[in-house]
């Protein structure tokens, strides 16, 4: 019977450099996984590979050394316990995010949430080639947005309200971009060079900073590897996840219009122009 | 708004590293009721970047900011209602 590799890649199955046997990847998102189902994955380790879990570089699991006649008994068992098999090849991989709000104190979006709905709605989606995600919540950028092919990074506009004010400094003190000073008793900011980091917001013990504005900063054609490629920014802040999914609709789009066969996204924009790819994301 | 306040303990981290300045915060509130006042003496830099902001995310309301000297701040928190000791 002839293997069909490209079918085990699209479930998951990495073929090792010894016949017969596979790294299985599993569906993880955003790096988090149910203790119960750790479990579950390593007793299957032991029963179907050599007994050991590999962590991939993207926050997944693999399960190393699974020999091709236990493929599809490996694939049900995991079923039942409700863990579904990865993707590889040219489609939407493995969406990482840093822990984000609900555990991060510099966190400004809810990653986890934002990775599953990402997750949701596009993984596994066939494209010109792999095509990865991250979601990060702050500037500080741990799930490095900047090296993804589409990365989000929450973002707020401060804004200063000089109600209770003391004047303490400490707002200029924690600014990393020099956007705040106090001149003359009188506080300023220059949003031109606010990174968008909210540590005013954060810090001010007045509260007189204030997020005027909380959203996304999205990032265009990062990727690593043989040749890597920093990420291009999107303009603006993007204000509703209604809206993000629509950059996200439109920058997918592009890429199967304009991305050549097996062509990472960050060199289709190279070769197309951002400027099509940005015209592109603010048509109606 | 600067009514005057009576601190109950007073603590000086001006000669410590982070983590320590939180840290003996920290154990300063600690010893302290709800609704007490502590004193907290620092230095502009680091402590100034990690410590209120900490001071805040546990809670505790900080009264008043001020420069005691070139570069050393003190800073009167009253310690939450619902902070855990």
């Amino acid at each position: 019977m002839a293997i069909d590799y490209k079918v085990l890649k699209e479930g998951g199955f990495m073929r090792q450099k010894d016949a017969g046997y596979f790294s299985l990847r599993l569906h993880i998102v955003g790096g988090q996984i149910d203790a119960e189902k750790v479990i579950k994955i390593a007793e299957l380790s032991k029963k179907y590979g050599k007994g050991y879990l590999h962590l991939t570089t993207r926050q997944g699991i693999e399960i190393p050394f699974v020999h091709l006649e236990n493929v599809n008994a490996i694939k049900e068992e995991l079923a039942a316990y409700g863990v579904k098999t990865g993707v590889c090849g040219p489609r939407v991989r493995t969406v990482v995010a840093c822990q984000g709000e609900q555990v991060c104190p510099r966190a400004m979006i809810d990653c986890e949430g934002l990775a599953d709905k990402i997750d949701e709605k596009y993984y596994g989606k066939a494209l010109p080639h792999k095509f990865k995600f991250s979601i990060t919540g702050c500037p500080a950028g741990c799930a490095k947005p900047e090296e993804n092919d589409l990365g989000v990074q929450g973002a707020i506009v401060p804004h200063y309200d000089a109600n209770q004010c003391t004047l303490c400094g400490i707002c200029k003190e924690v600014c990393y971009c020099g956007a705040i000073d106090i001149i003359d008793d009188e506080v300023t900011c220059d949003l031109s060079l606010c990174n968008n980091c909210g540590e005013c917001v954060m810090n001010c013990p007045m509260d007189c900073w204030l997020p005027k504005i909380r959203g996304y900063i999205v990032f265009l054609g990062g990727k690593m590897g043989k040749k890597p490629r920093f990420a291009d920014v999107l303009p603006g802040i993007i204000q509703s996840d209604e809206e993000l999914f629509q950059v996200i609709d439109k920058t997918l789009e592009f890429f199967i219009e304009h991305g050549g066969k097996r062509e990472r996204f960050g060199d289709t924009i190279d070769r197309v122009g951002l400027d099509k790819l940005l015209a592109h994301i603010k048509e109606e | 708004m600067s009514e005057e306040v009576n601190v109950d303990k007073q603590v000086d981290i001006t000669k410590d590293v982070c983590p320590f300045t939180f840290v003996k915060v920290k154990i300063a509130l600690d010893g302290l009721d709800s609704g007490n006042i502590l004193e907290v003496t620092l230095n502009k830099g680091e402590a100034m970047k990690n410590v209120p902001r900490s001071i805040k995310d546990e809670g505790h309301k900080i009264l008043k900011i001020q420069e005691v000297s070139e570069g050393v701040f003190s800073l009167i928190v009253r310690k939450g209602a619902q902070a855990t000791a």
